[in-house]
């Protein structure tokens, strides 16, 4: 599989988000911060809601990597993220993004984001993969 | 006061759980992963079990916190069998405009290899209710 500069990813769309993937998730992940769980905590650190956790949804953009660069014809070396945008019960995030450069070592560096049903950004991020 | 640095600052070490497929599949099932491979990218997110440790240890108010970044560096494959060995330290904490910047590593080893390196970032800010 052969990728060039600026190419763009496949994008990946999740199912909304919901209160039981958060309790899902705490109890896989052991982050059992009530911001996640607990409505009324969440109210008083001034939200609406429960909000998802980050790392759902960085695990949404890992999801990604692994749809457009299968593991077994790549190696994942880095991947980081900046949370922009705090995710609620009901948002539907999809994940995309594109190649910044293919270099000279043969890796791929890839700008990724992920974005709610209103557009807005809620992840921005960067992988580094080497080809198999 | 966002954070008390007048605590324990040594790393907190543990070693997990065994990874098991069963483990793997728990993860994998609550992040509806579509195309996982063993562990998936952000699995070592499991082993930040030091990391809420030491934020207990610096006081900290969750409802003052935000998670604003994570870096993972990966250096070999996890393996169903493993026995991770974990350790958490932190890295810097920084005071500006009224917010604590916090980052704490964590480092994840099988047989004293190297699996993974992860940074977490998080900003303190006292929380102004109805922000």
């Amino acid at each position: 599989m052969k990728f060039e500069q600026n190419q763009m990813l496949k994008p990946l769309s999740k199912p909304p988000v919901t209160k039981e993937q958060l309790q899902n998730y705490a109890e896989a992940s052991g982050d059992n911060n009530p911001i996640h769980l607990d409505d009324n905590f969440a109210r008083e650190a001034g939200f609406p809601s429960v909000i998802a956790h980050g790392m759902l949804s960085m695990a949404f953009l890992g999801d990604c990597i692994n749809f457009n660069f299968p593991p077994e014809q790549f190696e994942l070396k880095n991947f980081n993220c900046r949370f922009k945008k705090v995710t609620f019960p009901g948002d539907v995030i999809t994940c995309t993004g594109k190649v910044r450069a293919v270099n000279a070592d043969g890796s791929l560096t890839v700008t990724l984001w992920s974005e709610n049903q209103s557009g807005e950004h809620t992840l921005e991020g960067e992988a580094v993969l080497i080809p198999r | 006061m966002l954070i008390d640095l007048n605590t324990d600052l040594t790393p907190i070490k543990f070693t997990a759980d065994t990874l098991t497929q069963q483990r793997l599949q728990q993860f994998d099932s609550a992040v509806k992963a579509q195309y996982s491979n063993l562990a998936a990218p952000t699995y070592p997110t499991t082993f930040r079990k030091g990391e809420f440790e030491f934020l207990d240890r610096l006081r900290v108010n969750l409802r003052n916190l935000l998670h604003t970044e994570q870096d993972y560096e990966y250096f070999s494959l996890f393996q169903l069998g493993d026995v991770p060995e974990v350790e958490t330290q932190l890295t810097s904490t920084k005071e500006r405009r009224g917010m604590v910047f916090v980052s704490l590593s964590t480092e994840v080893k099988v047989k004293s290899q190297l699996r993974v390196r992860c940074i977490s970032s998080f900003v303190l800010r006292e929380m102004v209710k109805g922000e």
